[in-house]
């Protein structure tokens, strides 16, 4: 019996793209863990920053994480305190950038409405040499991405800092 | 013989069913609880007692300027159940834990990390604290919710609000996945009430919070005011109820000044601060029976201090220069003096004299048509 795809050359294309896909989400997954970091390329830049200031009822929470050549820091403070700094690693502040770079598309090209009362604020600010470009979310409304990026944020600090 | 063994066994089925009676086992808990999670594990009820009386060198400030008190005073303030540290050192205690945790498993998944500064954060001990002062904060509002007479809230509003309050439930990790959605918490000093896009209501406690509440009255006050939220304004707002009472409540929030009325207000939305003068006025509401409740087992210093640490972290930042956040949360100094310090019942509590018949608490019995006090 002869078994045929109607739409072989179709499926083909369908099939080779869900592999391609699934490999870059493996390879997402695996450099969410540090130690399965891959190589980045290197940087296109020589200096960059992503810095975040956000409100969680009363509190002021400012992150700023900032490279320029191959070296990169980081802090984060609260009400103005600095809760740790340091420098941290070069890849893994890359990956960071990236990540915020990704959260910032997100939100300007959400279809989601601002929300007329925001209680948990946030700013988001990258600046890869003279370009700056600035976006403000509302932490309630992005289903944990905010959140996500600033854990991803702690970690970078707290994997680096020795 | 026979007859001894069956009063026996009555006095043990009346024990064991007077024990598991919900309510009364609560309040024997909590303050067993209490006492053994001190740092003054060692004493003994009687021994506060019995220790010697030191003299009231915060009297005269508690009743005057009870604000003075609380915030312009360094350093920690301890009263038998614990302390409150500052924010800042809470948050570096937590990070500095998930700093060795990375460190030491630099092969882990963040998955792995995550769990295990929960297990070492939210350890059985505090959540057990905090899952218990919970439920006395629950128990307690539900009494208050009672006690208001018929005039001001109908049986069916009373109703309403108890299941509100019973609804929301105490998120705490473990697993560290519970909060897989608000990741960050975990290292944050911040305690919030949401209502999810299911409708599920929900307390979830910051990391850092967990790990530095000591004391009690710190921890019923923070728990008070999140879960009032459930039964706020604006939250009945958005399930399209209206409690009259409230609305003459409101009323008496802006004729003291303690809700700022300001052109560009948004009711319920921006510049509003509504919902948050409402949590802490029945924050206040819970506080004083806290204190009611120790009155009688801590002398004057000690309860004075319980006063301070229930409010002590509603204090402005230390750093001057930091911005303060007025538009959702009124000011501290009305938050700590005019809505907590200067609670009829508190001050009562703290020995002060009793203030002019000119002066205005708001309470739902004077914002009543008919009431004398109120001056609306």
């Amino acid at each position: 019996m002869k078994f045929t795809f109607p739409f072989g050359p179709l499926f083909l294309t369908g099939a080779l793209f869900l592999c391609a896909c699934s490999t870059t989400r493996m390879k997402e997954t695996e450099t969410s863990s540090p130690s399965k970091e891959s190589a980045l390329p290197s940087p296109s830049v020589n200096e960059s920053s992503v810095e975040i200031d956000y409100l969680l009822g009363r509190d002021h929470y400012h992150y700023l994480a900032k490279q320029k050549d191959l070296t990169a820091t980081a802090l984060t403070t609260l009400d103005g305190q600095i809760l740790v700094d340091g420098p941290v690693d070069y890849a893994q502040y890359q990956h960071f950038l990236r990540s915020a770079i990704a959260l910032l598309n997100g939100i300007r090209h959400s279809s989601t409405p601002p929300e007329s009362m925001c209680r948990s604020p946030f700013k988001i600010t990258i600046r890869m040499e003279k370009k700056t470009e600035t976006t403000h979310g509302c932490r309630s409304s992005d289903k944990g991405a905010f959140s996500k990026l600033i854990k991803e944020g702690e970690f970078l600090l707290l994997y680096s800092k020795n | 013989m026979k007859q001894i063994w069956k009063l026996v066994f009555l006095f043990l089925f009346s024990l064991i069913i007077l024990m598991s009676s919900r309510p009364f086992w609560k309040q024997f808990k909590t303050f067993a609880e209490v006492q053994s999670e001190s740092h003054l594990e060692s004493r003994t009820l009687s021994s506060f007692s019995q220790s010697p009386a030191q003299p009231l060198t915060h009297s005269i400030e508690a009743c005057d300027d009870f604000y003075k008190l609380v915030c312009h005073k360094k350093g920690e303030i301890s009263d038998p159940t614990g302390s409150v540290r500052s924010d800042v050192e809470g948050e570096r205690a937590v990070l500095q834990i998930y700093r060795d945790i990375i460190q030491k498993h630099r092969d882990w998944e963040m998955e792995k990390v995550d769990q295990t500064l929960v297990e070492q954060v939210y350890t059985k001990k505090q959540k057990s604290r905090i899952e218990s002062a919970y439920h006395w904060v629950q128990h307690t509002l539900e009494k208050w919710i009672d006690r208001q007479s018929d005039r001001v809230l109908t049986p069916q509003e009373k109703h309403l609000l108890k299941s509100r309050i019973r609804k929301t439930k105490l998120q705490l990790p473990s697993p560290s996945s519970m909060y897989t959605d608000e990741p960050d918490l975990l290292t944050k000093n911040e305690a919030y009430y949401e209502r999810t896009q299911d409708g599920e209501l929900r307390l979830r406690i910051g990391g850092a919070y967990v790990y530095i509440a000591k004391s009690w009255f710190n921890i019923v006050g923070t728990l008070a005011h999140e879960l009032a939220h459930a039964i706020d304004p604006c939250e009945l707002k958005a399930a399209q109820l209206t409690i009259p009472a409230y609305q003459r409540l409101t009323a008496c929030f802006f004729k003291t000044g303690w809700l700022a009325l300001r052109k560009d207000r948004i009711e319920c939305g921006a510049n509003d601060q509504l919902s948050e003068i409402f949590s802490d006025w029945v924050a206040a509401e819970v506080l004083a029976e806290a204190l009611k409740l120790y009155g009688t087992e801590f002398h004057g210093q000690q309860l004075i201090n319980a006063a301070r640490n229930s409010v002590r972290d509603l204090c402005d930042p230390e750093d001057e220069s930091t911005e303060l956040d007025l538009e959702f949360h009124p000011s501290s100094h009305i938050r700590i003096q005019k809505v907590f310090g200067e609670h009829p019942r508190v001050q009562g509590i703290l020995g002060c004299s009793p203030k002019a018949e000119t002066f205005t608490y708001c309470t739902f019995e004077n914002t009543l048509p008919s009431s004398t006090g109120a001056n609306l």
